[in-house]
């Protein structure tokens, strides 16, 4: 006896409506009418729209980046900082850092989220891009880079490339054709966590990170 | 099938709307959050011209996805499945909650923490799990706050609306062991963040709705600002997304537009704290994020609205919230009184299908028609020409009705169709109009004191002394 599932059932009504096909909207031609900047301009437009939405931004090149980093671990007295692979790889950045504070390597699977939950004071994590017209930093996460690393402690202090600073989000996806295939979950980050369901009153730290530390590495 | 707790039936719309009208508090509260709501999207669209090219193509991108849905639905549920995505479709509530009730046992599941879902407030999802014994914690501040009051969202966007500072504040201390009373908002904020820590830590189950699903990549778009919403998707063993079908568009390159309306038309922002888009569960190599991901399809009546060309636009809504905003009905009587999971001007277009007409009609006739909510929708639903169609189709003969809506004619009267039709002919033949008006002036003692709704508000209507064409005689 053959049954039809609810899937046959749905997919036969929207089939029976017969609806004419229609041309493609074109997100392409409407973009193309925006402003395009140059990087500096980007990379000024990200920093001004990061500190709008009270991200904590930081502006340093490749080669101060550990001790900007350090610097910035110790003024806020982050005793235990959580790391990912992409972070631990760089093994000068954690020698530098590691006279500052604890590096809590996370490596394996799940066995640091307990840890992650009460005993870390920061999460530090790299980017994958940033994005100029929307103050956005782009979290790629894969194998390298946890998850839970940009969310679950109090502060995420995250890494951008300023090279890597596109006009929108549609320019970054289609420079990149991400329509290719991505991975497993990409996060934009705007701001820290937020909420204004208390009588539209904003208050910061909802349940992600109550601060967002933001370092711009730019080598000119 | 039993009923949720709280369940408001749609029938006392009139009895609920006027408590609400009348109570001066809520309406300064009201007010307050919709001024607040409209002044900030204001500010984000500064540019009226980019504001209107980016309304044409949010609309031609729907309309777009619409047409091919079936097309669309099925490249996305190939595309998900070749992710590692379990795809489900249920044509009813009932159906989602048993696919969804089957996951939990499977994994002998017994706490449930939920991200914002607006379709599994339609599903009453949260009743269906406690009548199996499965905790389900609404994680999302607003949704957290309506869940320990015992009611429902009285708004799509920010859930507790209705309430104030000091009403939060009496229920927190009210309802969770070991708070004392502060009207902080910044400590309301922070007690709810760890009791809900702790949950999230042990949940067996995330749950989140959909924004937006991507055909092309196999991709679930979730925009919030809480945090939550990653935290559901990306702690739990086992996240369950669950939306309706026409939240598909066919690719990554239609996002952005309509990111970029959906949360400057909500909340008045260039984006939300964070955009999360996740196109599989964990990989074998990776640290974290569940380890499976199932979608859950919801019908629930929308092939009902597909099937008609008028009203598929409603399908087209991205569920921004702006046009309860700028309603002038849902500023006065809030989002409780429609009785609906979907309040305003969205809620009086979308629920007839969802529920029938028979019990949904009255609150398409709660309108002035003034139009404001398809001024500001983002994706141009023509939110007053679908009132009227389904106030066309509510009191019509149900024996003449299409059957595009079910319920048509429920609000159909005999009487009141004789008393229309003679009034068309009145107005349509000279001659039978002025022996009525003649009539109506040389017996205008006889009219009644009391006119049925006219007399609630407003003096009774009397003819005057004199016609008008007779009056106009005389100055001539």
């Amino acid at each position: 006896m053959s049954q039809m599932t609810a899937r046959d059932k749905i997919l036969g009504r929207l089939r029976a409506a017969d609806c004419k096909p229609l041309p493609m909207p074109d997100a392409a031609a409407f973009y193309a009418q925006r402003l395009h900047e140059d990087l500096p301009t980007r990379v000024e437009r990200l920093a001004l729209n990061l500190s709008n939405a009270m991200a904590e931004v930081h502006r340093t090149t490749t080669a101060e980046l550990p001790a900007a980093l350090a610097r910035v671990i110790r003024d806020k007295s982050l005793p235990t900082v959580a790391v990912g692979p992409e972070v631990l790889a760089r093994q000068s950045l954690c020698d530098q850092l590691q006279n500052v504070c604890a590096l809590l390597p996370v490596t394996t699977a799940h066995t640091e989220t307990p840890a992650l939950f009460n005993q870390v004071d920061a999460g530090l994590t790299l980017s994958h891009a940033a994005i100029a017209e929307t103050g956005t930093v782009v979290l790629w996460c894969d194998a390298q880079s946890p998850r839970l690393l940009s969310l679950v402690p109090p502060v995420h202090i995250v890494v951008v490339d300023t090279r890597r600073t596109f006009d929108t989000l549609f320019a970054l996806m289609h420079q990149e054709d991400w329509c290719n295939g991505l991975p497993t979950n990409v996060v934009l980050v705007s701001s820290p966590s937020k909420t204004a369901d208390i009588q539209q009153t904003l208050a910061y730290g909802a349940h992600g990170p109550k601060q967002l530390i933001v370092m711009l590495v730019e080598d000119r | 099938m039993s009923q949720p707790l709280n369940f408001v039936p749609v029938a006392e719309f009139r009895e609920r709307a006027r408590a609400v009208v009348s109570n001066p508090d809520l309406q300064k509260s009201l007010r307050g959050a919709m001024d607040f709501l409209q002044a900030k999207r204001t500010v984000q669209f500064p540019d009226d011209a980019e504001l209107q090219r980016l309304r044409d193509l949010g609309e031609a991108i729907r309309q777009y996805s619409l047409a091919h849905l079936p097309e669309l639905l099925v490249t996305l549920e190939a595309k998900l499945s070749a992710n590692g995505i379990h795809v489900h479709w249920a044509e009813t509530p009932e159906e989602a909650n048993a696919i969804f009730i089957d996951i939990a046992q499977r994994h002998q599941a017994r706490t449930v923490i939920k991200g914002k879902s607006m379709v599994s407030e339609e599903m009453e999802l949260n009743h269906a799990l406690q009548e199996v014994s499965i905790d389900a914690l609404e994680s999302d501040m607003g949704e957290y706050i309506v869940q320990l009051a015992d009611e429902k969202p009285s708004h799509i966007i920010m859930p507790a609306i209705h309430k104030t500072k000091a009403q939060i504040a009496e229920l927190f201390a009210e309802r969770i062991p070991g708070v004392h009373y502060t009207d902080s908002v910044d400590e309301l904020i922070q007690i709810g963040r760890k009791v809900l820590r702790e949950k999230f830590a042990a949940a067996d189950i995330g749950v989140s709705g959909v924004n937006f699903m991507v055909a092309e990549t196999g991709t679930l778009c979730l925009v919030e600002n809480e945090g939550n919403g990653r935290m559901s998707t990306t702690v739990p063993r086992i996240h369950i997304a669950i939306t309706g079908i026409e939240k598909v568009v066919e690719k990554l390159a239609h996002v952005p537009p309509l990111l970029s309306l959906l949360t400057r038309s909500a909340t008045g922002q260039a984006v939300t704290t964070y955009v999360n888009m996740i196109s599989s569960p964990r990989k074998p190599d990776e640290l974290d994020g569940p380890e499976e991901v199932h979608l859950i399809l919801l019908d629930n009546g929308r092939t009902q609205a597909y099937a008609d060309e008028q009203l598929r636009s409603t399908l087209q809504c991205i569920r921004c919230g702006a046009c309860m905003n700028h309603c002038p009905v849902y500023t006065r009587i809030g989002g409780h009184a429609y009785g609906t999971t979907y309040p305003g001007p969205i809620g009086k277009i979308i629920s007839p299908h969802l529920l029938g007409l028979a019990s949904t009609y009255e609150l398409a006739t709660a309108s002035t028609l003034c139009g404001a909510c398809a001024e500001v929708c983002p994706v141009r639903i023509p939110i007053p020409d679908l009132l009227i169609r389904l106030r066309t189709e509510a009191y019509t003969n149900p024996a003449t009705a299409s059957q595009a809506v079910r319920g048509a004619g429920s609000a159909y009267s005999s009487v009141a169709m004789a008393l229309w039709h003679a009034w068309a002919a009145t107005y349509r033949h000279p001659v039978l109009y002025r022996a009525f008006t003649w009539c109506a002036s040389r017996f205008r003692f006889l009219t009644p004191g009391k006119q049925g709704g006219w007399t609630v508000n407003h003096r009774a209507m009397q003819p005057a002394r004199r016609r008008f064409r007779d009056q106009l005689k005389d100055r001539a």
